[in-house]
């Protein structure tokens, strides 16, 4: 029965959404700001591409100088240019040994893409267990230089020798230093943790803009839904109707659920489409390089990445729901929309300050009693379990326990909006008179 | 007329103005309103006309007392009783978004009509209120005589059997006044559906009703037929107004010199 009613209910306000220019534009503000930004964003980038000239595809010039000569077959060059060849299967790679007395000549014209030096006696020294050096020059915005990088590391591990890189061009050192400093300096590991958690910071603000875009329309169009029944004075008249009074609630509540879930299809739907717009509009050579990088990813993601995706899924649409729950109650008191509106900016802007000050919050220095209490807070506490889980690396027990906590606060906030619209009250509540109708309930 | 559709025992209400100041605004009411029978509230702002119409369409409770329609409790029974009562509030809106049809429409759904049925009452209710030119525009385009008669149809919607009209006639020419009051007649006589009208509009409560009761500070102070009213309090003008101004007199009056 409530459910009929509120079916009905719900269907009026379809109706009535679509008699409203405003309420129409509201409905389409996220997918028309995404189609906005997509569209610059798109024209922007094309107009960039037009103008870089596409570069002709030179072949990668590897030079293997080998002091040493061949001893008992093993040829040091030829085994890394094998290595390279391996993890560059889509570059053009040609391959020429060179004579140690260029090797001055080679470095100053800086005419090649990898130079691969192997010193006298390089061979020898090995085969007799004692360190030695061997040289790579090299251009890492043309080789996969990481993998190159885990490579050497390991055979010089078992060889017990000492690297040394050499770099030209336009090079990533930074990362490169990690990948090697991660193995043997204590120091840097801390800075590295550092980065990772200014980058968790940043992830974690993305539900909640995710929640501001899909959202907070509807939660406006919700908000008017409520209003309006007091300023056109028809909420009278609705509660005088053989319904149970909490169906206007459901009804209220069913007309948010339809709106986010509307705005998330058709935001999800816009978002593709501009993809698939942008995919036609980008020039093959690009799309080669990205295509394979993304089904890597996708291939290559573990369960845990899954399990999170799903986490943040379900407590979207909890803390979804939750908004509109929160909607339906604060306009529900509010004396007009002017005063609505009022309470949907604080909606707005409590939990945004809110969020970023927990996002940047040093989560170790947090007692972990206090980081429980705060993730069972409405809103808040979601967005603070998707950042623990991300400096902690793993999704903790509590956060699941965060999405239980709210889907308690919408319950809590259903009953207390059922209360408040069978209070006698109801038709001249405000905020200034909540506590008094509570107490004459 | 025969049986008894709306009956009220020592009816009472208190409003807590703010958690010191009490206000009685009903207090011990006695009615027994017979079926298709008219009957007019009156009495001056604040006499607690408005309080007995919200409290017998289950809007609010009694402080103490019983009410009942048709036989039904208006606490206990309330489903029963909202199902049995159309009612016009005092400042009762409408969608201004919405068209006449579209309006009826969404009560009708609500009180559980459908295809057929649904459709045959809202044209029947449209063309009673003499609205069929309007009935597909939006209400915001409508005069304030045309809303109150829309208001009256959405309050017929289910075809109630009690209905309850707080101010009918308020803020509306004399034209439209005249117009209304044709309705609420034809409703009763026609369709034999028990009226309770509380009104400020003496002319309206003259001409139409069976009966009317006095209400004073939350008492009901008189009930009898208008003429007889008219006949025992008027003084200088022989109508219902200066009756019922005279015997508001003489209570306040009587109130004075008693405290």
């Amino acid at each position: 029965m409530i459910l009929q009613s509120a079916w009905i209910i719900a269907k009026k306000e379809i109706r009535l959404l679509f008699k409203s220019t405003r309420r129409i534009l509201l409905l389409f503000t996220t997918p028309l700001i995404l189609f906005l930004v997509f569209a610059i964003t798109i024209i922007m980038a094309v107009a960039v591409i037009s103008t870089i000239e596409e570069p002709v595809e030179k072949p990668i010039e590897i030079f293997v100088i080998q002091d040493d000569g061949e001893i008992n077959g093993t040829s040091w060059g030829v085994q890394f240019y094998t290595l390279l060849k391996t993890n560059n299967l889509t570059k053009d790679l040609h391959y020429t040994n060179k004579n140690v007395t260029e090797l001055d000549r080679l470095l100053e014209s800086n005419n090649f893409s990898i130079l691969l030096y192997i010193p006298a006696n390089f061979s020898e020294i090995i085969n007799s267990s004692l360190p030695t050096q061997f040289f790579i020059y090299y251009d890492n915005t043309e080789i996969d230089n990481i993998r190159v990088v885990n490579y050497i590391i390991e055979v010089s591990l078992i060889l017990n020798q000492q690297i040394l890189f050499h770099y030209h061009g336009i090079t990533n050192i930074n990362r490169i230093y990690s990948t090697l400093k991660r193995t043997s300096i204590d120091s840097v590991d801390s800075t590295i943790t550092a980065a990772e958690g200014f980058a968790a910071s940043f992830i974690t603000l993305i539900p909640l803009y995710a929640i501001m875009l899909l959202v907070i329309p509807s939660l406006s169009l919700v908000l008017i839904s409520v209003t309006i029944e007091r300023e056109q004075k028809t909420l009278e008249s609705l509660i005088l109707q053989p319904i149970r009074r909490r169906s206007i609630i459901a009804g209220k509540l069913l007309y948010g659920s339809i709106l986010v879930c509307f705005n998330t299809m058709f935001t999800v739907v816009t978002i593709i489409a501009l993809i698939a717009l942008g995919y036609f509009i980008i020039p093959s050579s690009i799309k080669i390089e990205i295509v394979p990088i993304l089904e890597s990813m996708i291939r290559n993601a573990p369960l845990s990445v899954w399990i999170f995706l799903l986490y943040i899924i379900i407590g979207l649409i909890l803390v979804s729901l939750l908004t509109i729950t929160g909607a339906v109650f604060f306009s529900l008191v509010a004396k007009d929309e002017r005063e609505a509106n009022m309470v949907i900016s604080a909606l707005i802007i409590i939990p945004l300050v809110l969020t970023l000050l927990v996002a940047f919050l040093p989560v170790e220095e947090i007692d972990s009693v206090i980081q429980t209490i705060l993730m069972f807070l409405p809103l808040l506490g979601y967005l603070f379990a998707i950042h623990i889980s991300l400096v902690t690396g793993e999704i903790v027990f509590s956060a699941w326990l965060s999405l239980l906590a709210q889907l308690a606060w919408i319950l809590i906030g259903i009953w207390v909006a059922s209360r408040l619209v069978e209070s006698e009250g109801i038709l001249e509540i405000s905020y200034k008179h909540l506590f008094r109708i509570r107490r004459k309930d | 007329m025969g049986s008894i559709a709306i009956t009220t025992d020592r009816l009472s209400k208190i409003y807590d103005i703010n958690r010191k100041n009490e206000v009685q605004a009903l207090k011990d009411l006695n009615l027994r309103i017979k079926k298709g029978e008219i009957y007019g509230l009156l009495g001056e702002n604040g006499a607690g006309k408005t309080t007995t119409v919200r409290i017998l369409t289950t809007m609010i409770k009694a402080t103490s007392g019983t009410a009942s329609i048709f036989g039904n409790d208006i606490v206990t029974d309330s489903s029963a009783v909202r199902k049995l009562v159309g009612c016009l509030p005092q400042d009762a809106g409408l969608y201004e978004e919405f068209s006449a049809v579209e309006n009826l429409n969404f009560i009708a759904e609500l009180r559980g009509l459908y295809d057929e049925e649904k459709k045959s009452q809202i044209t029947a209710l449209i063309e009673m209120v003499g609205l069929e030119d309007r009935k597909n525009d939006r209400v915001e385009t409508y005069s304030g005589g045309m809303k109150r008669r829309l208001m009256i149809a959405r309050a017929m919607i289910g075809e109630p059997q009690v209905l309850f009209l707080d101010e009918p006639t308020a803020g509306i020419d004399v034209l439209v006044s005249r117009r209304v009051r044709e309705i609420i007649k034809n409703l009763a006589k026609q369709k034999n559906i028990t009226v309770l009208l509380s009104t400020h509009d003496m002319i309206s409560a003259e001409r139409i009703t069976d009966r009317v009761g006095v209400l004073h500070k939350g008492v009901l102070i008189a009930e009898d037929t208008p003429s007889r009213i008219i006949q025992k309090y008027a003084r200088d003008l022989n109508d219902l107004e200066d009756a019922v101004v005279n015997l508001i007199g003489w209570t306040g009056e009587a109130n004075e010199v008693s405290a």
